[in-house]
Formats: C-alpha cells, sequence, structure tokens
C-alpha cells in the first residue's frame, strides 16, 4: 500500500485529503510544518508528499530544497497563491505538480495517483519498439492504437486518436486547426469552423487532469495546437 | 591706526612731502630756465631745457638760428617801413598821392586823379582816426551835386558804404551820405574831398582811398618805432646792410657804424667782398635768387617777408649780414642766450636729477603702501571710515587735482624769472609745494581706498556708479515682476519706445545743428539702449524656449527634468524654479500614488490568500458530506447551495485577485503575432459544450487575413471571460455573432449576444469594477470580467467598448495589426 505523507498547517485541510486518499486505498501520515515532515520522511517509507508552502518553522519551499538534496520523493505543492510566477516557481525549486487552493478533490486524487504511479513504474516500464511514443506519462502505441496516461488507458474516438498521434509524431511543432484538418481530413478545409478545436477540447478531457490547464496538449491561443517536447 | 605701524604712519607723511618738494623743484626749473627776446611782433620764451643738453656749439643750436631768422626778418620789414616814411630827398616818398597808392590793392583806381597828402599827415590821420558828416539831400539835389548824367541806379551800385536812402510812394525821396571830414589839406591846399571827384562813385572811392592809405601809413608808424627801438637805438651784434633801388636813387640801411668802411659808398661787389669773410655771415638777393650763408637760416623763411613787403622795399633789394662770433654787446639776444645756457646748464642736469629721484622715490613708496595698504601690522585685513564713501568722488578730486596741476604747470612756463616779483617768489614755490602734497594726497586716497576696498571685499557697494545700477536693477525687476501686466509688460515696452524716439528726435536734432561731439553721444546711447534691449528681449525668448522645453520634458513623463537657471534673467529664474518644483511634485504625487495603489493591491491579494485556506476546508467538507449521500430533503438541498456558493466564492477571489492585479499594473505582457479568427475559433471549441447546452448558435461574419499583435494567454482570458457572460447572461436558443473588420492599423472584432433579462445599466458602466449588468442579479459571476477583459485588452494597446442597447449586448473590440 502506498503511503502519502501530507503536510500543512491547517489540520481541518489535512484531516479533508486523509478521507478523500483513504477511501482511494492509500495510506496517510501527517504532518504540520516542514521540519516534522522531515522527520517522518527518516523513519517512514512514503511514496507522495503533499506539501503547504506557507508554513511555520519551516516552509514548503525549504523544505522541497532540502528533500531534493537526496531523494526524488514526488512532491504536490498544496498553495493559496494562483499566480503563474508562483506555479513556475514552485516547479522550478523540484516540485513536480501545483495544487492551488481551494482545490477539487478529485483533481487532487487524480494528480495524486498520476504522480504516484509515475513514480514506482519508473524504470519498469518495458522499452519497446519504436511504433510506442512516449512523452511523460503519456503513451500511445501506435501497434494496438493504444492510450495510456500514467499506465491509465484512455479511450479516444479514431478521430480524437489521429490528432493526437500526428502532434506527437511532431512534437514541439504548432498546427492551426485548418493545418490539422488538411492532414487528418486530407481534404482542404472548406469551412472547418470549431470541428478541430472541439475535438482537441475532447482529447484534453480525456487525457488531461485539468484540461484548462492541460500538461500534455497545449493550446497556442491564436496560432493552433501542440504537444510539448 | 594703532594696527598700522608708526613706519607705515611717517611713510605715507614722507611720500606726500615727497611729492611736494619734486614739484616745488619742477616749478624753480620751469621758472629759472626761461627767457624772453624781444621781437618787433612781441616777446618770445624760450625754455632752456631744450637746449642744455645737446653737445653742439652755439652757432650749431637751433636757437642760434631762429634768433638769426627772427632777427634778419624783423631787419628786412624795419628797412621797409623806413623806405617808406624816412624822408631821403625823394619827393615820391615824401608825399603820396592816395589814389596811385591804392591803384593795384582791391580798390579801383587807375591813380589818374590827384589827391596828394604828405606823409607825416597820413600818418597822423591814421593814428586819430576819422569823423563823419552824414549829409541829407532829396534825389533831386543829389543827382544835381554833381553835374553827371549817372543814373541813380548806377550810383547805388557802385557804392557799397555810406549811402542810404529812403523810398516813398512815387520813388526816391531822401538820400543821405556819409561823408568824411577832411582833418588834413592836400599838399596843394585843398581840404574838400568833394572837390577831387566828378561824380558821387569817383567821391566814394577817394574817401576810401585815403582811409586805407593813412590807416597803412599809421601801421607802418608803428613798426618803424618798434624797429627803432629794437635795431637802431642799440648796438647789436648782428651786423646788417639792406640796399634798395639802384644808380642814384641807391639807398643803403646799415648798422655798420663800426666797421672801418664807407658802407654807403662801397660797391655791392665790395660789399659781398666784406661779408663773405666774416664768420657767420649770410647774402641775400631775393630778385637774383642769389643766397649765401654761413649759417642754418632757411631762405624760404626769408623770402617770404621778402615778398610781403616787397611794396615798400621796390625793386631789387641786397642784404648783407654776419654775426659777430666774440658777442662783444652783452644786451643782445645772442650774447644773452650764450650766458644763460652756459650758466644754467650744470644747475638744470643737477635739478633734473633730483626731481627724478624724487618722483621715483615717490612712487616706490607708494607703490609699496598700496601693497600693505588696508593690512594691519598683524596681518588683519581693516577697513577706513572713508572707504564707505562713494569712490567717484576720491576719483573726481583725483582729476580735479590734475586739472589745476596742468593749468599751473602750463602758465609758470612763460612767467620768466624777472616777472616773478608781482607774485612773490617764496608764495609762487610754496604753491606748487602744496599743490604736489595735495596731488599726492589725492593719489593716495583714491588708490589706497581702492586697494582696501578690494581686500574687505567692498569695492562694489560704495560706489555711486553701482549704487545707480542696483537701484536700477531693483526697480526694473520690481517692474518686470509686478502682478499687473500694464507695469510689467506695457511700461518697460512704452519707456523704450518713448526714449527710442526722443534719442532719434534728438540725433537728426543734433546732425542739424552739425554738433559733432553730441550726436557721436546721442548715437552711442541709442545703440547702447537698442543693444540692451535687443539682449533682454533675446534672453527672455531663449529662457521661454529653455522653459518650454522643461515643462514639455516633465509633461512628457520626464519627471526628474530640471531646466538650468543659472544663466537666467532674474524674473525667469523663479519661473524656472516654480517649473522644477512641479516637476519634483508630480514625482512624489506619482510615487505615493504607485505606493498607495500597490499597497491595495497587495492588501487584497493578501486576504484572498488568507480567505482562501478555510474556503478550502468549506468546499472539501461540503463535499464530504455530499459523499456521505444525504438524501432526506431539504438537508440535500441546503448540501447542494453550499457547494455552488462555495464554488461561488472561489470564483470571486480569484477574479478579485486578478482585478487588483491589473490595477496595479503587475501584469506581463509578451506580445507575438496571432491570428484573431484561429483564436476565436478556438475558444468557441473550448465552449462548444456549454453553447450547446444552451442552444446558443456561433455566426461569424466577415472574415480577417491580417495577424495582431497581441498575448495570446491574455488574449484567452478576455475571451474566456466574454464567452463566460455570453454563457451566463444569454437567452437560451438564440444567436451569438462574431463580426469581423480590418484596416490600415488595427484589427477589429464584435461579439454580440441577447441578453436574457433587460439591460438596465449603461454600457460603460459594466466595465467599472464590481458592476455588473443588473446588480440585483444572483447569478454567478462576480461582474469583474468585463473590467478585466477592458484592462487586458488596453493593456496591449487595444480598445474595448460595451454597448447594451436593449436586449443587445454588444462588445467592440480593436487590436493592434502586427508588422
Amino acid at each position: 500500500m502506498d503511503t502519502v505523507l501530507v503536510c500543512d498547517d491547517d489540520k481541518e485541510i489535512v484531516e479533508a485529503i486523509e478521507i478523500y486518499l483513504k477511501r482511494e486505498g492509500l495510506n496517510v501520515i501527517k504532518a504540520y510544518d516542514g521540519a516534522q515532515a522531515l522527520e517522518l520522511l527518516k523513519t517512514e517509507d512514503v511514496q507522495l508528499l503533499i506539501i503547504d508552502i506557507m508554513m511555520p518553522v519551516m516552509d514548503g519551499i525549504e523544505t522541497t530544497k532540502k528533500i531534493r538534496m537526496s531523494s526524488s520523493l514526488p512532491i504536490i505543492f498544496l498553495s493559496a497563491k494562483s499566480e503563474d510566477k508562483d506555479k513556475i516557481n514552485g516547479l522550478n525549486i523540484g516540485a513536480d505538480d501545483y495544487i492551488t487552493k481551494p482545490f477539487n478533490p478529485l483533481e487532487l486524487i487524480a494528480r495524486v495517483k498520476s504522480n504516484i504511479r509515475r513514480y514506482t513504474s519508473l524504470g519498469s516500464q518495458k522499452d519497446e519498439n519504436g511504433n510506442i511514443i512516449k512523452i511523460d506519462g503519456l503513451v500511445i502505441n501506435d501497434d494496438n492504437k493504444l492510450v495510456t496516461v500514467d499506465g491509465e488507458n484512455v479511450r479516444l474516438t479514431p478521430i480524437e486518436y489521429s490528432i493526437l498521434l500526428f502532434l506527437a509524431k511532431n512534437k514541439g511543432m504548432v498546427y492551426s486547426s485548418s493545418q490539422l484538418y488538411e492532414h487528418i481530413w486530407n481534404e482542404k478545409p472548406v469551412d472547418a469552423e470549431n470541428t478541430v478545436a472541439v475535438h482537441v477540447r475532447h482529447i484534453r478531457e480525456k487525457i488531461e487532469i485539468n484540461p484548462r490547464e492541460p500538461k500534455y496538449l497545449k493550446v497556442v491561443w491564436g496560432v493552433g495546437y501542440k504537444i510539448e517536447g | 591706526m594703532k594696527k598700522i605701524g608708526l613706519r607705515r604712519i611717517l611713510l605715507s607723511l614722507l611720500i606726500h612731502l615727497l611729492l611736494g618738494a619734486a614739484f616745488l623743484l619742477i616749478s624753480y626749473l620751469f621758472i629759472n630756465s626761461a627767457y624772453s627776446i624781444s621781437y618787433i611782433d612781441g616777446d618770445k620764451i624760450y625754455q632752456l631745457q631744450q637746449y642744455t643738453n645737446s653737445t653742439e656749439s652755439f652757432e650749431d643750436s637751433d636757437l642760434y638760428t631762429e634768433i638769426y631768422t627772427k632777427q634778419l626778418q624783423d631787419i628786412i620789414a624795419y628797412s621797409a617801413v623806413r623806405n617808406v616814411i624816412e624822408a631821403n630827398g625823394s619827393a615820391k616818398h615824401n608825399n603820396v598821392n592816395v589814389m596811385e597808392y591804392v591803384a593795384g590793392t582791391d580798390f579801383e583806381s587807375d591813380g589818374s586823379v590827384e589827391v596828394v597828402y604828405s606823409v607825416d599827415d597820413l600818418i597822423k590821420w591814421g593814428r586819430q582816426g576819422y569823423t563823419y558828416t552824414r549829409e541829407t539831400y532829396t534825389l533831386d539835389e543829389f543827382m544835381q551835386y554833381y553835374d553827371s548824367n549817372i543814373p541813380f541806379d548806377t550810383i547805388r551800385a557802385g557804392v557799397s558804404d555810406g549811402l542810404t536812402y529812403i523810398s516813398g510812394d512815387d520813388g526816391i525821396t531822401e538820400v543821405t551820405v556819409t561823408l568824411l571830414n577832411p582833418a588834413f589839406s592836400t599838399v596843394d591846399g585843398r581840404s574838400d574831398i568833394t572837390e577831387f571827384a566828378d561824380n558821387w562813385i569817383e567821391y566814394f572811392k577817394i574817401r576810401d582811398g585815403i582811409i586805407y592809405t593813412s590807416e597803412r601809413y599809421a601801421d607802418y608808424y608803428e613798426l618803424y618805432k618798434e624797429g627803432q627801438n629794437l635795431y637802431s637805438n642799440y648796438p647789436i651784434n648782428l651786423h646788417y646792410v639792406i640796399r634798395v633801388g639802384e644808380g642814384k636813387n641807391t639807398v643803403t640801411y646799415n648798422n655798420c657804424d663800426d666797421m672801418p668802411y664807407d658802407i654807403v659808398n662801397l660797391s655791392d661787389e665790395a660789399l659781398n667782398e666784406i661779408f663773405a669773410d666774416q664768420k657767420n655771415y649770410l647774402i641775400y638777393f631775393p630778385n637774383s635768387l642769389e643766397f649765401l650763408t654761413f649759417s642754418n637760416v632757411k631762405e624760404s623763411d626769408l623770402y617770404t617777408y621778402a615778398r610781403l613787403y616787397s611794396d615798400e622795399l621796390s625793386d631789387n633789394v641786397r642784404v648783407w649780414t654776419y654775426v659777430g662770433d666774440d658777442y662783444s654787446l652783452s644786451q643782445d639776444a645772442f650774447a644773452r642766450s650764450k650766458n644763460i645756457i652756459s650758466d644754467r646748464k650744470n644747475d638744470v642736469r643737477t635739478q633734473s636729477i633730483i626731481i627724478i629721484c624724487l618722483l621715483l622715490c615717490w612712487i616706490g613708496i607708494f607703490i609699496y603702501l598700496l601693497v600693505k595698504s588696508g593690512v594691519g601690522s598683524n596681518g588683519q585685513i581693516y577697513s577706513l571710515f572713508w572707504d564707505q564713501i562713494w569712490i567717484e568722488i576720491f576719483l573726481i578730486l583725483l582729476i580735479l587735482m590734475m586739472v589745476i596741476t596742468n593749468v599751473l604747470f602750463a602758465k609758470s612756463r612763460g612767467v620768466g624769472a624777472g616777472n616773478l616779483m608781482i607774485y612773490g617768489e617764496l608764495a609762487y614755490y610754496s604753491l606748487f609745494a602744496v599743490i604736489g602734497i595735495a596731488d599726492s594726497m589725492a593719489a593716495g586716497m583714491l588708490f589706497f581706498s581702492l586697494v582696501r576696498r578690494i581686500r574687505n571685499h567692498i569695492l562694489d557697494r560704495n560706489s555711486l556708479l553701482i549704487g545707480c545700477y542696483r537701484l536700477f536693477k531693483r526697480i526694473r525687476d520690481k517692474v518686470e515682476t509686478s502682478d499687473n501686466p500694464y507695469i510689467s509688460g506695457l511700461l518697460p515696452f512704452n519707456l523704450f519706445i518713448v526714449f527710442n524716439y526722443f534719442l532719434i528726435f534728438l540725433l537728426i536734432q543734433t546732425f542739424i545743428d552739425k554738433k559733432i561731439i553730441a550726436f557721436i553721444i546721442v548715437a552711442i546711447l541709442l545703440v547702447m539702449l537698442d543693444v540692451y534691449s535687443a539682449i533682454r528681449q533675446f534672453r527672455r525668448m531663449s529662457d521661454h524656449r529653455n522653459l518650454y522645453n522643461g515643462i514639455k520634458h516633465i509633461s512628457d513623463g520626464e519627471l526628474d527634468y530640471k531646466v538650468d537657471n543659472s544663466n537666467m534673467l532674474e524674473i525667469n529664474e523663479e519661473f524656472a524654479e516654480a517649473v522644477n518644483t512641479v516637476g519634483d511634485s508630480i514625482r512624489e504625487a506619482v510615487t505615493i500614488s504607485m505606493k498607495d495603489e500597490k499597497m491595495k493591491s497587495d492588501l487584497i491579494t493578501n486576504v484572498s490568500h488568507d480567505l482562501k485556506t478555510p474556503l478550502t476546508s468549506i468546499i472539501n467538507y461540503v463535499d464530504l458530506l455530499k459523499s456521505e449521500k444525504i438524501e432526506q430533503e431539504p438537508a440535500a438541498g441546503y448540501i447542494n447551495t453550499l457547494q455552488d456558493k462555495s464554488v461561488r466564492l472561489k470564483q470571486l477571489l480569484e477574479d478579485l485577485i486578478e482585478a487588483s492585479r491589473l490595477s496595479s499594473g503587475t501584469v506581463e505582457i509578451n506580445p507575438t503575432s496571432l491570428g484573431l479568427s484561429e483564436l476565436l475559433r478556438q475558444v468557441v471549441g473550448e465552449y462548444t459544450d456549454k453553447l450547446d447546452d444552451k442552444k446558443l448558435t456561433v455566426i461569424y461574419v466577415g472574415e480577417v487575413k491580417s495577424s495582431i499583435y497581441a498575448d495570446g494567454r491574455l488574449m484567452w482570458r478576455i475571451m474566456d471571460n466574454l464567452f463566460g457572460n455570453i454563457i451566463k447572461y444569454s437567452l437560451a436558443g438564440t444567436r451569438v455573432y462574431i463580426n469581423y473588420e480590418e484596416d490600415d492599423t488595427s484589427v477589429n472584432v464584435s461579439i454580440k449576444n441577447v441578453s436574457a433579462e433587460p439591460n438596465s445599466i449603461q454600457g460603460k458602466e459594466l466595465t467599472e469594477k464590481f458592476i455588473r449588468g443588473d446588480s440585483s442579479r444572483s447569478t454567478e459571476g462576480s461582474g469583474l470580467g468585463l473590467f478585466i477583459a477592458k484592462n487586458l485588452t488596453e493593456l496591449q494597446g487595444g480598445s474595448f467598448e460595451v454597448i447594451a442597447d436593449g436586449d443587445l449586448f454588444k462588445v467592440n473590440m480593436s487590436f493592434k495589426k502586427a508588422e
């Protein structure tokens, strides 16, 4: 059973998270500041850390820096600071994910599970032949047309699959709606309207934890879509 | 005075005495080295200094030549008048026919009328003067006085003086003539002058001829007497023989009685030989241009005299002269000159050296005192009470002293030692000593005070000129800075105009009157006034330019820009100061306002963050409560409400943070080139499900080919807000229109939808903070959406306008075109 260390100075939040995670069959241990978390990590076998940034005694940033000196344990920041620069700053320090308060419990669970899966299956996945495209947790197997995200199967329609595969094959390239239409439908876009956009939206809803803040299939507003390389 | 020291007090007393002594000696030198020599035309004064320095012999000196020349000129003149006056057996020279005498002068006379007076009578008449009688005649009487046919007009034209007439209605009534009273009779015994004439014209010619001739003879007599006094009564070292005429008419004048010859009867050739043997001889025959001399006398100096008296001397004048070199006659001009020069030569030199020494001492001590002036013996700088007096007074005093000195010295030059008795010798010399002391004191007062003033930095304080200038400046500044524009603007201008016209008027006046100096002074004043005004006007305009630039810089946002007022006019200095203060004040205000805005924004952000933590628990526990599957009403409904409102609260907080960040200007923009239609397709794609839920159809009108220059992420947030509103407030089943338009510089898009409820607020107010289309509405949304969208658009240089017209809700946006 995987163990999650939850660290926040607000006890009610820690307890709520405990309830959610226990329902998902995870073992939860609790800490109320960074120093306690570091102590517990020494003795317990922990697979994931959820940590608040603003805390007494030792804050989340400091704690993360200390952990990162010796461990690649997945860390999710939980913070009231929702600005982009705060998120970027947190990720640069070594956090694997960033969840803003107040959070959606479902999103929290999804992210926790995704991070644990990636952490525990790291290196255990077989390196299969060239027809498998792997981008972080996203794996596209073109042989059996199967798409998994962090090991979970995702069900895509053929058009959606074609779009995802095309973008994954051309990692880092940005394609506009009409370009994608031409490539996928193999015909001139007479009135593409929002066809492509709707499909991309659907893909994101299926493969992303939070479709508004996509990790894999990103929207370049006013230009097109891309999968980050 | 103690601080000056005894030595300096003594020196400053000594210095005045020095100049007094020097002046005394100079006056002594001037007076005692001057002497005079008498000539026919008056006394001439000679200063010995001019002749004592040369080493040449007396006979070669300029003085010797001058005396020789002047005496020769006198003798020529004297001989000429002797020739006229002295009766020498010749009737021609004893009696004079007046009409013949005036012939060849200005008078028109052919000498045909005989009016002969004796020379003696003419001389007496000329010396005693003339009396006249005025006779009045009727015209007829006048015309019949002489049996002549000459008409009156001709007479009137021919007579210049002595005839007047009165004319009545019927011509000339009276004629008055001025008749010369005959004081003497002619040699043939006639006295009535009118008798000599045949008509009136002739009468007046004779009358004027008599007057002219007798006046000339009186002049001859004066000259003759003077010449006799100088050259005949006493023997002189200059020996001369002047011979006039030829044959039996030969007349010889000489003063050679001491020579062992019968000069009068010697032939010209014999005289030539005798005189050529003498040492400083001179032989001159003006008619045959013969000129032989052993002196430095110039022929031209004699020739003019010979010409002047050619009438009186008649033809063929011959002159033989020499100056004896033993100067045996000690009262003679040559002897006196020679003796005085040799006597005084050494005295003058000694005295000159003493004078120079005294003057040098004076200058030396003066410079010493000048350098020390104002510095006490202990090195302290001090000033005296008269340093408070206008310095110009000392200057005028010194100039006055110099003028007095100059006049006195000039007068003393001509005095001559012999004349001093009138004044009293001692008093005269004392006067110069006093003048010297006074000069020295005046110079000391001015220059020592000047140095003391400079040392005490009060040079500019006690001066009339500088005082006047300061007063002028004070008045000018007061006028120019006056609050009343009539005084500050109109008064100086009018004064300038009035002065200018006045000076131009004076200029013309002095030009007409040919007053050259006054003209130049007025011209200089005029130029000065105009140049001064021009310079001030130029500086004023250049100041204004600088001030304008300063204000422009500040208004353009360069708040720390400073106007350099160091070279400005006084009135503009204040102005510049004020401009600089404006910049500072604005900067301060802006800084405070920015700080306030930042604080407000920080406060909102921090409060929002603090609110988020309890909100997290609320959301989570409501969610947990819901997952307890409570189906009992109304508890289940309450839980749903709690969930909705907590989510709404979360949205509100997020919008609030974003809005405050926008107002504090901390949003980063990374604009790139992007397609507006692609963007809207993507946005509509994102909202497809929600649009479908409300049965809203999107209609595109027009198309856009150009890219816009904007930040994609911000654009998404704008559109996200707009479409969020469309979903929330649109009437279900209606259409949403997206219109594209583009012009040269921008791409415009407008999004229209139909509101479910009527819009109760003006479009403009919708974009203000916290105001929504209907404040009573309780559907979700913070009301900040439009405010955020508008601000984000404007941040990227676009424009955002909301129009609420009945049920129609329209947003017009305009974005910058990409290059």
